[in-house]
Order: C-alpha cells, then structure tokens, then sequence
C-alpha cells in the first residue's frame, strides 16, 4: 500500500468512526449561565424565596434555598409568627417529596387489567366528566373527600363542588382533636380548637399534650416554651400516662395512671379557690374526690399533687392543655372537658387560650362522619369519589377499606399510593413548591404558598386541577383566582416577601365573650374507673405523624429519638412488663385488642421495645408503625380506636432484630452527661488540663465553637435533619443500619439515668483541640485546620479508618460503598459541599461550606466575620434555640459567653481533648 | 568459631559419608515432588486465587462487603496482619538471636524459619492494603517527593509500621539469601541444565575458599546482629498501631514486650506445625530430632509465660485502676458476645502451655503438633480480642457494637493461608530446606549440641 492510499484508507475510516459516534444524553449536561437569565440570579450564589410547609396542618413558614432554580433547603422563616426561623425534621425532610423518582408526570388512567396508562390532560378530564355524568344519570351521589383545608383554597373548593355538582364531605384528619373541640362545643356550643400562649404563661401544666411532637403546631410550643423559661419563674409540669419528648422536656414529668387524668382534674377543680368561680350549677356536678381517692386512681404521689394546687394558686398567667393520649379513649371527653373548665375558671381563656385566633377545623370531621359515609358507599349511593391530600387509606388501610367499594375513584397525587392503586384516575399534583396557593392555619394569619420550580412534567397544583375539571382548562390558573380574592393589593409584594400576613379580620371575635352555656344535660361525672389491664395508645409520632410522612427516606433514617430505633415498626412496652412476660428487646409480642362483640379478635404481632421510662402498664405503638394492621373497630368504638384497654400481650418466642441506633440507653459515670460528682471536678475548668507533647495549635482570628444548652434540647432531632440536607449525608436503609453503619454526622442520644426523664444529647464531631484522629492518620486526611476545626480532606483520604477508631466520640463515619445518586434524586444535593466517594471517611466540620462562604463576603468588604453572621445548619433549625454557633476567640460573642457560663461542660473532658463543643446543663435532672 | 574436630582417620571416613549423606539427603528433598506435594499446591493455589479475587470483589464494591462496620471498624484483617507479622517474628528469633547466643539446635529450623518469616512479612504487608478503603490511592502512605505536594503523617504509627515492615523484610529476606550462598554453591553441584544455572548465579561464584569463609562469618554474623533488635522492634511498632490510640483496651504501656512475646510465641509454634509433618514427608528426620524439639519447646513455655503473664497484668490494671472505660472493656471480653473466644484463647494461651512443664510431653512429637495448632488458633484469637472487643466498646454507650466477620472476610483470609502455602511449597522445592554447611559444621552425632 502507497502511503498516499494510507492517509486515504484513514480518512475514511475515522471519519465513519465519527460518524458512528453519538454524544449520549447531549441535552442533559449542565451548562453554568453566561448570561444570567434574571437580574438578581448569581451563578453559584443561593437565593431565597418564601413558602409555607404543608407537612403537617401547623403551616409553619418557608425560606426556601434556592440553587440554580432548583430548591436545595427548606429552612424556617425567620420572621414567620409561627416558627420564628425554625423548622422540625419532616418540614424540612418534605423537600425530598420534590424529588421523588416515582412522581406522577401524568394523569393515569386505570385499565382493565389493573395497570395503568399516561393520558393528556384533555382526556383525563372528559373521563372525569363521562364518569360524573354517568354517576348522575344513575341517581347517585358524587363526592369529594379531602384532607384539611385552609386559604383560598377552601372557598374555591366549594365553588368548584358547587358547579360540578359534587358533594363536599367533611373532611378526614385521623388526629382530629375530636375532644378538646367536642368540649368547646358543649360548653360555648362554638367547635373551637384554641391556640395557646404558653410564652404568656407563668404555670404550664399539661395533660397528655405532647406539644413538642406532633399536638397542633409544635415547632411553635418549642419556641414559646423557650420564651417561657426565659423568665426565670416558669415552671412546666407534664401528666402523662406515657412517655413523651415533652414529659421529658418538661420541668416535671408525673406518670399517671391511663384513663386517670379526669381524677386529677376534677381534684384540682374542686380544691383551687379560683375554680368557685364556676357556675354553682357546675360545681355541684363536678364529683368531690378526696386526696386519697385521687393518689389511689392516678398512682400520682401526693406531694405533686400539692405542688400543682400550690403552683396553680399562686400562679398569675396559669395554663393548661390536655391533648394526646389523655384525650384518647373513653375518658379523653371529660379530660377535655374538666381542662376547658379550668381554663375558663382560672381566666386563662383570652389570656394564655387564644379561642379568637383558633386552628383552622371547622371543616374536619369526626367518625360519626367516617361512618356516615361508610353506611352510604355500602348502601350504594354514592358513585365517584374524588380525593384531595386524602392521607387516611394510606395510614389507616383497614379502617378505610370500605372506600374500595366505590365505583369510581380519582385522586389528585404527587406519587404511587396504596389509594391510588385503587383509583381509576390519577392526577398528578404538583408540589407545593411548585404551585401558588395559601393556608390559614387559623384564624388572622395567611400564609403564601408560591413555587421555587417549575411543575415536573404535566403536574399542577390542586386549583388548577380542579379549575380543569370544572371545563375551565388550563387559561385561569389558580394565581389569578388568589389576586382575584384579594382584591385590594392582590399578592403584593409585601406578601409575596414575607410570606404571611396578619389579616385579624378573619378574628373569631365572638369567642371569647361567648359565655359559659351550660346545659344540665352535660354529664360531669367522673368516668367508671381509670381503664383496665394493659392499655396500648396508638400514638402519632415525631417522625411520621399519623404516618403521612412515612414515606420519606430521611424520616425513616433518623431514628425516633424515644427508642434509637430507625427502620422497621416495634411496640414500646414497659420494663415491668417485659419482666412480667420475660421479654427482651426484639422479641416479637402479640397484642390481642379488646373489641366489641361480633368483631373478629384484633391481633397485631410486633417486636418489643424496652423502655425504661415508660409507665407500667401501658404500652404505646406508633401511628406509622401500624402499616396495614387491622385495628378492628366497629362503629361505635370510635372513642376507642387509638386507646385500646384491657389489651392482651402475649410472647411468641420468635424474635426479630430492632434497628436499634443505640446499643445502650444508660451512660453510668462516663463524663458524657454531668453528674454531682463531676460538677466539683470537671466544670468550669476549661484551662488546658493535660500537657501535650506537640505545640499547642495557633488559631488565626477564629477558633469556632458550638454551645448546646442541653436543658432546652429537646431530642426533636430536627438538628439532625437539618444535618443530612445540608451535607449530603447519604441515606443507607435498613439492612446497613442493623450492621451499625448509620451516616449521619448528627446524631441524638437518648439516656435513661433516671428512667423517669430521659435526657438527650446531640452529638456531633467535637472539633477538638488535641484531636485523637488526627495523629493517627498516615496521610493527612484529617489535620487541624487554623480557624480549630478538625478539617477532614476526602479527597487526601485513603480509608484505613484508624481515625474512626480513635475518635472518642464515635463521631467519624465511613462510606461503605458508593451513595452517589441519579436524576432526580442528584437534584437535591446541596452543591456547595461534595458527594463523598466509596472508601472515604466523613464528619461534621460546623458546616465547613457556610463558614467559607462567610468569610468571602467578609473578605470582600475587608472586615472579619461578625458574631451571628455565620450558623451551622443544625443552630439554624433548632426549634429549642438550644444550640449556639460562634467564634470562641471573641470575648464578646454569645458563644463564648455561654461557654464559659456556669454549668458548660465538655463531654468527656477528662481525655484531654479539648473539645469545642461544649454542652450546658444546669439543671439537675430530676426536681 | 567453635573448635573443629578433628577429621582424620576413620573417623575422617565416617564425618566424610556424613558431609556426603547431609548433602544428598537436603538435595534430594529437593527433588520429584510425589503426589500429596501437588495436591497440596494445587489447594493452596485455589485458596490463594479465590481470596484475591473475593478481595478483587471488594475492591469493585467498596469495604461495606466486609463486616466491619462502625464503631468496630479493624477486624479480621488487621487481626490476620498482626497475625502473620507474630508469624514472621520466629525467623529472626531462631535464626539471629538463637545464632548470637550460640544456640546450636538452631541449625535444625534456622532456614525453614527464615523462609517462613519471609512468605509471612508478604502476606502480612497485604492486609494493611486489603483493609485500605482506597486501596487504589495506597501510594499515598509512601514518603516521597510527589506532585501532590504532600508528605505522609510521621506522627501517625501506620506510617510507623509501613517502615517497621518494609524494613523487617529487606533484612529477613537480605539474611535468608547470604545464609543460603554456600548451599546454592552445593545444590549447584547436584542439577543440571536450568537450575543448575541459577544455582550457580545464585552462588555468586561461592568456591568455599577460607576467605569467603572468613567473609561469610563476619557477614552472617552482622547481619545477626543488625537483625536481632528488629525482633523487638517490628512487633512493637505493631503493637504501638494499638497502644498509641486512646481506645480503652488499648492504651496501653504493656504493649510492646506483650506483643514481642505473643509473636515469638506463635511464631515458634508454627515453626512446629510446619516442621513436623514436613520431615515426615521429606524424610529429615534425622536432622530435626526429638532433642530439637524439646529445646524449641522451652521456647514457647517461656514466651507463653510471659504472655499469661501479660494477660494478668492487663485485667488487674483494668480492675484496681477505677477507669469505667478499662473496666467495661475487660468485663465485656470476659462476659459479652465474645466469650467464648475469650476463654478459648485463655486455654489455649495460658493453661495448655504450662503442659510443657513435663519433659514427657515436650518430647512428644504428636503433642506438640496439636499443642502448636492450638497456640497458632489461640494467638490468632487473641489479636481478634483485643481488636474487636476494644473497639466495640468505647467510650459512648450510645456507639456500642459488635462485629461479625462476612464471608469476603473469611475468604480472604483462608487466601492468606492458601498464598503462605503457595510460597511455602514452593520454597520447599526449590531451596535448601536446612543448612547443609551449618549442619556439616556441627558433624556427626553433634547434632543435639
């Protein structure tokens, strides 16, 4: 061959090789803006909207982190009447919801053989309207059933049942505060659902009301009670027959008998010289119980009865809530509504209970009304149901079977459902951060709801559905109806910046001057006994709610701060109970329900939890640990359904393996909580203990530090939300967490020294001074870096784990394998810090990305970094403001004035660490 | 040097055959290998392969395959290389300390136990590697000028023993090639063709002349000397990877002379396990006799003492010391998961070894063959011990955990055995099992002296 035909064959052979080739995915590589599309919008610079979360009905305020149009964070509106910039786990877990693979992009029409296919939107709604017609043409009822609303929304959903003809049923909330709303009925003859000032208050008792978890609006009752215990003179006491976060929280924690709240009350009522205030015909009713009587029926101790009497005297601003289990079973009525009594006979109605500015409830419903609807779908009256933010049949399936029998289904759902599988119409609902919109969580206060995306696919928000299905298409959207509303102004800016307004117009004003309307009719009398044998509480939960939130990988990855537990559904039973049963942890517990007669037995088969500081004779069960287990309720027993007496536990022998985070829940005398020994030993002497044989580190300008004030912790693990969103903290499941291999950087450790409190401590790296991980490590990985943090440089590590070894705190955490994500779920990361590869250790490093980014704008303007200016993600989000961030080195700054105020401890300080984390307890745990 | 006998006469004819017989009987060990020799290669060799390519499997799917996790984050893995590095340690001992204190019966082990402390360093030296989350980034523990503009951490006692190591095998493998000189120059002599070739390059050039002799002695015995404090200190900076930490269990100043004893200790038994069924099948029996045996025997008695000792030691410190930390690392070795190994480790470390008090048994040849089983089994555990129960209890109780080896694990570490058989067998076949001049130096019937 000449070398002529060479270069000719050559060409044209690599040419073809070109040719051949094909640039995959071309259209999805990201391109930074040259040119920025918007004034305003920086390349790699966050910017931040408003928004309100809709995870739960609390509607706290959003300020959501926006990056390169796609939302990154939520965190809470600083300025928000409710949060006050903070936000609990599943508010800011909800953001995942964005990004989930599985979402509709759209309407889904059912087959014949059960799958399901993507249609337009066009044909969705001629089949909807087909079927409403076909429906009417057969005489039956069409209906819509609904989670609660609020806002705009709620007028516009009655014009759109009005025009189409549907009709709109109460709606279902499975926590419906039946109760305390039922009390106000019959003493007001007003379905109120107060808010509470519990800033306000000097006296805080409550009754079963686990305000830190999920009773209402809990990210507010942390932030009040913070306010609260500013002023030196508040003091909390929590009744219980449980075990909560807030009995542990509060200043004193008294177990009682379940059932027995009403004794107590009618006590205090008789015995507090206010209370003759009440209406004689009242008084007469309310049973006299003696002291005895009471100790006796509760199991309370005497002393802290007086104590409550005494405090309830002397107190100015008293208030008393009862809610959670209390209000449960057959005498969570009268709980109710001794505790309006009281509340109405110590003044604190329109002092310390707001009833002008109640929740948003009117519209929620009870069983009755459950029943109501079951009676007319099983006598066949009923022809299309269309849901809307319906969450029952996926966290109660059994008690909503009955919906199956209906005809025809839609749903309006961002994802795959247990409910959808049952529909026959699908349609794909966008985000809340994908839609414009509002709530009212009560009365006076409108939140905004705008969009941070844009829609996925052909998802759209509830009233652009609805507005569609009406025949109006798509031309109004659901925006132009809200201006419309609002006529003066509209969404003004002022609105859209803030993201609520104060609107006291929609003031219950009436309420509060509603005098007492009593009727003899209303029976006062103390209930038939406290409730018999073992009574299980089917509570909602931290995590998950009613079960809603279950859904959420990172809901279930954080464990339940109670139990350490993470994945998986387990029982909580009592220490004297699992001696009783000779039980140990993990062993699996049959549960035999008591039901009415006629029903099938109720059985649930679960793995048992040990709590120390549950009471005995109670064993509780969460709500989204009920998965599809029937409770076997008849209709009657709806008072019944979540508090189940007379409950039989039995051992099987079979066992199964908890996720159980931690491997003990009693420290002894470790140095990790202060004890009365330490205090004398250890406190306030933070001067360098222990020689060592290297130079000390100089830090330049800054040494950060973290105070976290473990009498206002909570356990919420809020901060440990906030932690795995802000650093990509990857999400390992079941099967890793039961080998111990967790990731996250933040962790909650729950201590049962004394099993009537559970204290709590949040751990994260300790930045310390003489770090133990740092000497050891061969290549540098980890070094101290000038501003005294624990630097760990993933791409210097080589993975031979002896730092986590050496890390006192147990507080370095390895990839196993590789975590990184696909689309979409690759759109949630936070870009600011990396996805770490297989093989490499990782760590909190105080939120490393938000320091630099401090000081480049510090830099800029040529000054240093000023106290506040800065926050790590888990202070950001702490709902107690238990957690302090700043520069140690600046006398002047809050962080070092609570660290070196008295009761600042660091864990562990007897190694000679020199932690920068420093924990304050000042209280001694048990009062 | 010692006297030399007189070799003349008819007792000159009987030292003669003796030279001769010596020198055909090491050669024709090295000689057609029967049958069981290929079986038991070829099982090794399958062991060797499938533990790299189930490390090969790691490698491709992250750490998370073994069943280390957190806190307990060193298991089987470091527990095999401060295994085969405790194995490693018996070479040096025999050959070097054993040759400075004139310690003749050493002539009988000397070169198998040389050739064992090398194919052990190798095997070691890989398990810091195979334990390595990113073993393909391992070049980034070498101190060298790189691009990277990074220097390794001298603080760190991983960086310690990536020295303690290498150096340990460039002397061990340095001093088991110039005790082998005069051999090669004698197996030279008995092949033809191929090996003949590389015995003689291998010989470099040795004709036995009295000043390569005078040479070869001042060398050998430098080289002793210089080999002799590395005895002490490899195993202590491998103890040190321990002892420098602030784990409890392991913080510890009784570390290092613990760990030189436990190693010299279960570096002499598997001398014995190895050396018992190989005379057998090499028919040396006549070399390596009861006598030796016995002596070698003290050995372990005395280092197993030292260990026992050691083990009291650290529980009664845990236990009047008042540390909480010390004291629930120690309760829970002896009361929690790991028990069992506890107590089998306790058996076989400190109660069988007082056996050897009685003469009887230490000449027993059976004996010790099963009693060098249990060392090696129970020396192995005790490294598992204190690495696992240590970690697995810290100072958080909340971080508590327990570790249970997966089956990459234990594939990997059957490889390990597989690849020190491979190279063991193989050393069997092509090198001089014992040292024909040494024990031609010792002459006949001096062979117990």
């Amino acid at each position: 061959m000449r070398r002529r035909d060479f270069f000719k064959m050559m060409s044209i052979a690599s040419g073809a090789a070109l040719t051949a080739c094909k640039i995959d995915n071309a259209d999805r590589r990201l391109l930074p803006y040259l040119v920025p599309p918007e004034d305003g919008i920086i390349p790699g610079t966050p910017r931040y909207i408003t928004g309100t979360c809709l995870e739960c009905t609390a509607s706290c305020g959003l300020r959501v982190k926006i990056r390169d149009d796609r939302p990154v964070k939520l965190e809470g509106n600083e300025n928000h009447p409710i949060n006050k910039g903070k936000l609990c786990m599943r508010g800011q877990a909800s953001l995942s919801r964005l990004y989930n693979p599985e979402r509709f992009t759209a309407p889904m029409l059912k087959q014949k053989d059960g799958s399901f296919k993507a249609i337009g939107w066009e044909e969705a709604v001629k089949v909807f309207r087909r079927a409403m017609d076909d429906v009417k043409g057969k005489g039956l009822r069409n209906v819509f059933l609904s989670g609660l609303t609020t806002g705009t929304l709620d007028g516009f959903i009655d014009g759109f049942c009005g025009e189409t003809g549907l009709d709109r049923l109460k709606e279902v909330e499975v926590m419906d505060y039946g109760p305390i709303k039922g009390a106000s009925r019959r003493l007001f003859n007003r379905s109120l659902l107060p808010t509470y000032g519990i800033d306000r208050a000097d006296v805080l008792i409550t009754v079963g009301a686990d305000l830190l978890e999920t009773f209402l609006s809990p990210v507010e009752w942390h932030a009040q009670i913070g306010e609260a215990r500013s002023k030196n003179s508040f003091k909390w006491f929590h009744i219980e027959p449980n075990l909560s976060l807030t009995g542990a929280a509060s200043d004193l924690r008294i177990p009682c008998k379940p059932g027995s709240e009403p004794y107590l009350l009618a006590f205090l009522l008789k015995n507090i010289s206010l209370c003759s205030g009440l209406p004689a015909g009242i008084l007469q009713q309310i049973p006299g119980v003696t002291k005895k009587e009471v100790c006796e029926s509760t199991g309370i101790g005497g002393e802290n009865i007086e104590k409550l009497v005494e405090s309830l005297e002397k107190s100015q601003r008293p208030l008393v809530i009862s809610g959670g289990p209390s209000i449960m079973g057959r005498n969570g009525d009268i709980t109710a509504i001794y505790t309006l009594l009281l509340q109405w006979s110590l003044g604190m109605i329109g002092r310390t209970v707001d009833m002008q500015h109640g929740f948003s409830a009117d519209r929620v419903g009870t069983m009755d009304d459950l029943y109501g609807l079951k009676a007319a779908i099983e006598k066949n009256t009923v022809g299309l149901v269309l849901f809307s933010r319906f969450h029952g049949y996926d966290t109660l399936p059994h008690l909503f079977s009955f919906l199956e029998k209906v005809s025809f289904k839609v749903v309006l759902s961002q994802v795959p459902s247990g409910l959808t599988r049952q529909c026959d119409l699908v349609l794909p609902l966008a985000h809340p951060l994908e839609s414009w919109g509002d709530t009212e969580p009560r009365r006076g206060l409108r939140c905004l709801i705008q969009p941070a995306a844009s829609p996925l696919g052909e998802a759209k928000s509830e009233g652009d559905i609805l507005s569609a299905l009406s025949g109006k298409g798509f031309s109004v959207s659901y925006r132009d109806y809200m201006i419309e509303v609002f006529k003066s102004g509209g969404i003004d800016e002022e609105w859209v910046s803030k993201g609520f307004k104060i609107d006291d117009t929609t003031a219950d004003n009436g309420a509060a001057k509603e005098i007492l309307n009593w009727e003899k009719e209303i029976k006062l009398e103390l209930p038939g006994g406290v409730y018999k044998g073992e009574t299980l509480y089917i509570i909602p939960s931290i995590r998950g709610f009613d079960g809603r939130s279950m859904d959420i990988p990172l809901l279930r990855e954080i464990p339940d701060p109670l139990s350490s537990i993470s994945y998986g559904r387990w029982l909580t039973i009592s220490q004297q109970l699992a001696q009783r049963l000779k039980l140990e942890m993990g062993d699996i517990v049959e549960v035999e329900m008591a039901v009415e007669p006629g029903l099938e037995k109720a059985l649930l088969r679960l793995p048992a939890y040990i709590n120390p500081g549950l009471p005995g004779g109670v064993a509780t069960l969460y709500m989204d640990c009920l998965g599809d287990m029937d409770l076997s309720v008849g209709e009657n027993a709806a008072f019944s359904m979540f508090c189940r007496e007379g409950a039989v536990l039995r051992k099987t022998g079979e066992r199964e393996r908890l996720a159980m985070l931690s491997a003990s829940q009693i420290t002894g005398k470790r140095h990790i909580l202060p004890d009365e020994e330490e205090n004398a030993v250890n406190r306030h002497n933070h001067k360098k203990g222990h020689s060592t044989l290297y130079p000390e580190h100089e830090h330049k300008g800054y040494r950060w530090g973290l105070v976290i004030d473990l009498d206002a912790c909570t356990g919420c693990s809020a901060c440990a939300a906030a932690c795995y969103i802000e650093n990509n903290v990857p999400i390992v499941g079941l099967k890793e967490h039961l080998k111990g291999r967790e990731m996250s950087w933040l962790r909650i450790e729950g201590y049962y020294n004394d099993p009537l409190k559970p204290e709590f401590i949040p751990v994260m790296c300790q930045q310390c001074d003489n770090a133990p991980c740092e000497t050891v490590c061969p290549v540098f990985a980890t070094y101290h870096n000038p501003e005294g943090l624990n630097a760990q440089v993933y791409n210097r590590c080589v993975g031979t784990r002896y730092c986590a070894n050496n890390c006192p705190y147990k507080v370095r955490r390895f990839n196993w394998f590789d975590r990184s994500h696909s689309l979409p779920l690759f759109s949630a990361f936070n870009p600011d810090i990396s996805v770490r590869p297989r093989g490499v250790m990782e760590k909190c490093m105080f939120c490393i990305q938000r320091i630099r980014a401090a000081r480049d704008k510090a830099g800029d303007e040529n000054r240093s970094i000023m106290d506040g200016e800065v926050i790590t993600a888990c202070a950001q989000t702490c709902p107690a403001n238990a957690i302090t961030f700043g520069n140690l080195l600046d006398v002047n700054s809050r962080v070092y004035a609570l660290a070196m105020s008295k009761g600042a401890y660091r864990v562990l300080e007897l190694l000679g660490t020199e932690p920068a984390v420093y924990y304050i307890k000042r209280k001694k745990n048990a009062e | 040097m010692e006297k030399r006998k007189n070799v003349t006469g008819e007792e000159g004819m009987k030292t003669q055959a003796f030279y001769g017989q010596v020198e055909l009987d090491v050669i024709r060990a090295m000689k057609r290998p029967g049958v069981f020799y290929w079986i038991a290669l070829g099982a090794s060799i399958l062991a060797f392969g499938g533990g790299m390519t189930l490390w090969g499997y790691q490698v491709l799917k992250g750490m998370g395959v073994a069943g280390i996790t957190h806190p307990v984050g060193w298991g089987v893995y470091i527990t095999n290389f401060v295994f085969w590095v405790g194995i490693a340690h018996s070479g040096t001992l025999i050959s070097a300390v054993l040759f400075l204190f004139r310690a003749r019966f050493r002539s009988a082990f000397n070169r198998i136990a040389e050739a064992m402390t090398v194919i052990a360093v190798m095997t070691a030296g890989l398990f810091p590697l195979i334990h390595l989350g990113r073993v393909w980034r391992f070049y980034y523990l070498l101190p060298y000028p790189n691009q990277r503009m990074l220097w390794v951490n001298f603080r760190s006692p991983l960086i310690w023993d990536v020295f303690a190591v290498s150096t340990y095998l460039t002397v061990s493998v340095i001093f088991f090639y110039v005790g082998m000189v005069p051999d090669f120059a004698a197996a030279r002599r008995h092949f033809t063709g191929i090996r003949r070739r590389i015995y003689s390059i291998l010989s470099l050039g040795w004709e036995g002349t009295t000043d390569q002799w005078r040479h070869y002695s001042r060398l050998y015995m430098f080289l002793a000397a210089f080999a002799t404090p590395l005895v002490v200190s490899v195993h202590s900076v491998v103890s040190w990877d321990f002892a420098m930490s602030i784990v409890p269990g392991w913080h510890s100043t009784i570390f290092a002379p613990y760990f030189v004893a436990g190693a010299i200790f279960s570096g002499t038994a598997m001398v014995i396990t190895l050396t018992i069924p190989m005379r057998k099948v090499l028919k040396l029996e006549k070399y390596i006799t009861v006598d030796h045996y016995e002596k070698i025997a003290g050995v372990l008695l005395v280092t197993a003492l030292i260990v026992s000792f050691s083990y009291i030691v650290e529980i009664l410190m845990a236990a009047y010391s008042g540390n909480i930390f010390e004291k629930t690392v120690f309760y829970y070795r002896m009361t929690g998961d790991y028990k069992y190994f506890f107590w089998l480790m306790m058996f076989c470390n400190v109660v069988m070894p007082l056996t050897l008090f009685n003469r009887k048994l230490r000449r027993n040849i059976k004996y010790l063959f099963v009693f060098s089983l249990f060392v090696n089994i129970g020396m192995w555990l005790e490294r598992f011990i204190i690495i696992v129960t240590s970690l697995g209890r810290e100072y958080i109780p909340y971080s508590w955990g327990t570790y249970t080896p997966s089956l990459i694990e234990i594939g990997i570490t059957v490889g390990s055995f597989g690849m020190f058989f491979t190279f063991f067998l193989i050393f069997s076949k092509v090198l001089p099992m014992l040292s024909i001049s040494e024990i031609k130096e010792q002459g006949v019937g001096n062979e117990t002296i």
